[in-house]
C-alpha cells in the first residue's frame, strides 16, 4: 500500500507540475474567463453600432404614405439599419458602387420589388426583410379592399396558434446543448490524458528507468500507482476548469442571454454528479487501455502506431454518441446494447442519462460492468507492463501480444 | 547469508542462451562473472532479478527461493537510466521509498552518498542536464540507496573514466568489506582480478570454469613455464624430440613452454639439464585473468 501510495504521489505531483498540463489549464481559464465575460464588455450604444445604409425608391403606384412607415418600422435603427428615401433616378447601380447605400430597396409594384447590392452575402437578410413587409402590405390593401375593417384584418393577421409541449421524459431541446458540451470535454479530456500514461509508460521504458523500477516495486502498484495519480491530476484540472467556467458564469450570468450557454450551465445536479461519475470510470477504461499499449512501445516514437486501435475504438464511441445525439435515436436498441459495453459504457450511458430514457438498474449494471471491466483491465495491463519491460526493439505483432497475455496467466 | 543460483537454464524461442548454470556467493565476497558478449551474462543476472522466469533450475537465498522484492538487492541494470526529466534528489528520493525507506531517510541516505561520490553539486539538476559518467554515478546511488545486502551490478565500469573506475572500485571494495553479497559482470579483466575472489567465466549459456581466482590460475600455471637462459644450446631441439612439452614460444625473457598435461615440471628439468643450455631461471607461469578468459572463451562451437 505504501508502495503504490509512493508511485502515486509521485506520479500526481509530476503531472500536476508538468508545464504543458498547468499552460492548457491556464489558457482554458482565460479563454473562459474571456468568452464568458464577453457580454458585458459588448453592450454598447446604439449609436456606435455601424448601421446599414438602406435606401428605398418607390417607383411604384403605391402611395409614399403607405410605405415608409411599414418600411421605417421593418428597417428600424434597432435593427441595425438607416433607411433613407429617395426619388426614382436611373443610376441606382452607381449608388451601390460608390458605396453610398449598402443596398437599394426598389418597389416597382405591388408584389415586385428591384434589390440592388454590390455583393449577396451568405445571410442577407435585406431581402426577406423587404419581401415579408411588401407582402403584408399587399395582403392588408387586398383584404382592405375586399371590404375587411382594419380590425378584422389585424385579427386575422395576429392569429396564433397555442402550443402546450407537455414532456413525459426528457426535453432533448434543452439537454441536447450541455450532453453536447459534457461528450466534448469527456472525449477531449480522457484523449489528452489517455495519451499522457501512454507516454509515461513508454517514457519510462525508453528512458529504460523500467528495469530498476520493476526489481523495485510491484508491477500492479506501479500501473494503478500511475493510472490513479494521473488521473487525480486530470480530475484535478478539470475541476478547476469546470469550477472558474462555473465561476465567470455566475459574475456574468444577469448579461447572457445566449440560450445554449444558458443550457449548458443549467445541468441539473444529478447530470452533473452522473458525468464526474462516468468520467472517472471511463478514464479508467481508457488510462489502462493507454497504459498497456504504452508498455508495448520500446520508443516514444512507437506510441503513435500502438495506440491507434484504442484511439479507433474510442473515436468510434465518440461518434456513435454524436450521431446518437443528433438524429435522436439514443432510445434505440442499438444504443441500449452498446451503452453496457465497457468501453461505450461512458459516453454512450451519460448521453442516455442525459438526453434519454434510463432506468437506476440500467446505471447501476453500467456501472459495476465498468468497475468489472476496470479491475480485469488494470490487471490484464500490469500483466502486459512487466512482460513488455524487457521487450525492446520490433514494434509486437498482434501475435506477440497475445502470447503475453497468455503465457503471463499461467 | 548465500546466494546460490542452481542448474538454472533458460530459452528465447529456440534458441538455448543458459544451458545449466550454476554458481553460489557468500556474504563479504564478490563474484565476478565474465564472458564475451553474448555468454549469458546479462540473462542471469535478470533471471537473479527476477526479470527473466528461468525455464528450470532457481535461485535460492539462504536456501529459500529468492524474493527480490522482500531481500534487500540493490540493482544496476546494464540498460542504465532514470527520469531523465526528473531532478536528481527527485528520483533518488522517490526510488528510496519505492524500497521501503521514508522520505527523510531516502533522502538522508541520498545525500551521503552523493557526498561519498563528489556528486553534491548536482543534487538539484535535471538528470538529462548530466553527463554519461555522472547519469552512472547516479545510478550507482539508486543502487545503494537503502544499503542493500546484496549488490548486483552489470558492467559497472563501462563508460566510466579511470578516476571514476578507481571510485566505484572503492566503493565495491566497501561493501564488500562491509559483509554485502556482491555480484558483477565486467570485462575489465584488472577491475575483476583486484577483488574479486571467485570468477565464473560463461561460455555459450554453460560455465567454462569458475572458482576462486588463484586456483584457477595455479590449475592454469602447472602447464606453462618460462626458461629464462644464459645459452639456449640445443635446448629446443631436445625439447622438441622429447614428448614432455606440447609448445614451444621464443619469448624476449626466454623460452614460454607449454607441458603435456601428463608432464610435470620435474620431467621438463630432466630434458633441460640433458641439454647443453645454462638456465639462469625457470619459472611457472601465472596466466593473467585476460589470458585464462580467452583461453576459455575462445573455443567457440
Amino acid at each position: 500500500m505504501k508502495q503504490f501510495l509512493t508511485v502515486f504521489k509521485f506520479e500526481l505531483l509530476g503531472q500536476l507540475k508538468n508545464k504543458i498540463a498547468i499552460v492548457i489549464t491556464a489558457v482554458i481559464v482565460i479563454g473562459l474567463a474571456l468568452v464568458l465575460s464577453y457580454p458585458r464588455f459588448n453592450i454598447e450604444p446604439l449609436e456606435d453600432k455601424h448601421l446599414k445604409e438602406v435606401a428605398l425608391v418607390n417607383s411604384s403606384s403605391m402611395s409614399d404614405e403607405v410605405l415608409k412607415p411599414a418600411f421605417e418600422n421593418a428597417f428600424s435603427k434597432e435593427a441595425g439599419y438607416n433607411l433613407t428615401f429617395l426619388v426614382p433616378e436611373d443610376e441606382l447601380k452607381t449608388l451601390v458602387l460608390n458605396d453610398e447605400y449598402d443596398a437599394i430597396i426598389e418597389i416597382i409594384g405591388p408584389t415586385s420589388i428591384n434589390y440592388v447590392v454590390k455583393t449577396v452575402g451568405l445571410y442577407d437578410y435585406e431581402t426577406s426583410i423587404a419581401s415579408e413587409t411588401l407582402k403584408s402590405l399587399y395582403q392588408y390593401n387586398t383584404l382592405a379592399e375586399m371590404g375587411l375593417s382594419e380590425e378584422e384584418v389585424n385579427q386575422f393577421f395576429s392569429s396564433n396558434i397555442d402550443v402546450n409541449t407537455i414532456v413525459t421524459g426528457k426535453d432533448q431541446t434543452t439537454s441536447f446543448w450541455y450532453t453536447y458540451v459534457i461528450v466534448m470535454i469527456l472525449y477531449f479530456v480522457l484523449l489528452i490524458y489517455g495519451q499522457f500514461v501512454a507516454t509515461s509508460v513508454a517514457g519510462e521504458k525508453s528512458s529504460r528507468a523500467m528495469e530498476v523500477l520493476i526489481t523495485s516495486a510491484k508491477p500492479m502498484n506501479l500501473m494503478f500507482g500511475k493510472v490513479l495519480g494521473s488521473g487525480c491530476a486530470g480530475l484535478i484540472e478539470l475541476l478547476i476548469i469546470l469550477g472558474s467556467a462555473i465561476g465567470f458564469y455566475k459574475l456574468n450570468e444577469d448579461v447572457i442571454t445566449n440560450d445554449i450557454v444558458s443550457s449548458v450551465f443549467g445541468i441539473p445536479t444529478y447530470v452533473a454528479l452522473m458525468t464526474i461519475l462516468f468520467f472517472i470510470l471511463g478514464y479508467f477504461i481508457f488510462a489502462f487501455m493507454y497504459g498497456a499499449a504504452g508498455s508495448l512501445a520500446s520508443r516514444t516514437e512507437d506510441i503513435s502506431a500502438l495506440v491507434m486501435p484504442v484511439m479507433v475504438l474510442f473515436m468510434i464511441t465518440f461518434f456513435v454518441a454524436i450521431i446518437g445525439m443528433n438524429n435522436g435515436s439514443v432510445d434505440e436498441l442499438y444504443f441500449k446494447v452498446l451503452s453496457f459495453l465497457p468501453t461505450f459504457s461512458s459516453m454512450l450511458m451519460l448521453v442516455r442519462i442525459c438526453m434519454g430514457e434510463v432506468a437506476t438498474w440500467e446505471i447501476i449494471l453500467s456501472v459495476v460492468i465498468q468497475l468489472i471491466s476496470i479491475l480485469g483491465l488494470g490487471v490484464l495491463c500490469s500483466r502486459i507492463y512487466r512482460a513488455g519491460i524487457l521487450m525492446y526493439g520490433n514494434t509486437p505483432k498482434p501475435k506477440d501480444i497475445w502470447r503475453i497475455i497468455t503465457s503471463e496467466a499461467k | 547469508m548465500k546466494l546460490e543460483v542452481k542448474n538454472i537454464t533458460k530459452s528465447f524461442g529456440d534458441k538455448e542462451v543458459l544451458k545449466g548454470v550454476s554458481f553460489h556467493v557468500e556474504s563479504g565476497a564478490a563474484l565476478g562473472l565474465l564472458g564475451r558478449n553474448g555468454a549469458g551474462k546479462t540473462t542471469t543476472i535478470r533471471i537473479i532479478m527476477g526479470l527473466f522466469e528461468p525455464n528450470s533450475g532457481e535461485v535460492l537465498l539462504d536456501g529459500k527461493p529468492l524474493d527480490i522484492r522482500e531481500a534487500n538487492v540493490g540493482y544496476m541494470p546494464e540498460e542504465r537510466g532514470l527520469y531523465p526529466k526528473k531532478t536528481v534528489i527527485e528520483q533518488l528520493a522517490y526510488f528510496g521509498e519505492l524500497r521501503g525507506m521514508t522520505k527523510q531517510d531516502a533522502i538522508k541516505s541520498a545525500d551521503a552518498l552523493l557526498e561519498r561520490l563528489d556528486m553534491t553539486e548536482y543534487r538539484g539538476a535535471k538528470l538529462s542536464t548530466l553527463s554519461k559518467g555522472n547519469q552512472q554515478k547516479i545510478q550507482l546511488v539508486v543502487t545503494l540507496i537503502n544499503d542493500p545486502d546484496i549488490v548486483i551490478l552489470d558492467e559497472p565500469f563501462s563508460g566510466l573514466d579511470p578516476v571514476n573506475a578507481m571510485l566505484l572500485k572503492d566503493i565495491v571494495k566497501e561493501q564488500i568489506e562491509k559483509g554485502k553479497i556482491v555480484i558483477f559482470s565486467s570485462h575489465q579483466m584488472n577491475y575483476i582480478e583486484e577483488f574479486c575472489n571467485e570468477i565464473v567465466i560463461l561460455n555459450s549459456g554453460v560455465i567454462a570454469v569458475s572458482g576462486a581466482i588463484k586456483d584457477i590460475k595455479k590449475s592454469m600455471s602447472q602447464s606453462k613455464v618460462l626458461l629464462s637462459l644464459l645459452d639456449k644450446g640445443n635446448l629446443s631441439e631436445k625439447l622438441n624430440e622429447s614428448t614432455v612439452i606440447s609448445s614451444l614460444e621464443d619469448d624476449e625473457e626466454g623460452l614460454v613452454v607449454t607441458l603435456k598435461p601428463e608432464s610435470s615440471v620435474d620431467d621438463l628439468i630432466k630434458v633441460v639439464t640433458n641439454s647443453t643450455a645454462k638456465v639462469n631461471e625457470i619459472k611457472a607461469l601465472e596466466p593473467s585473468l585476460a589470458e585464462i578468459f580467452v583461453d576459455y572463451t575462445e573455443v567457440d562451437s
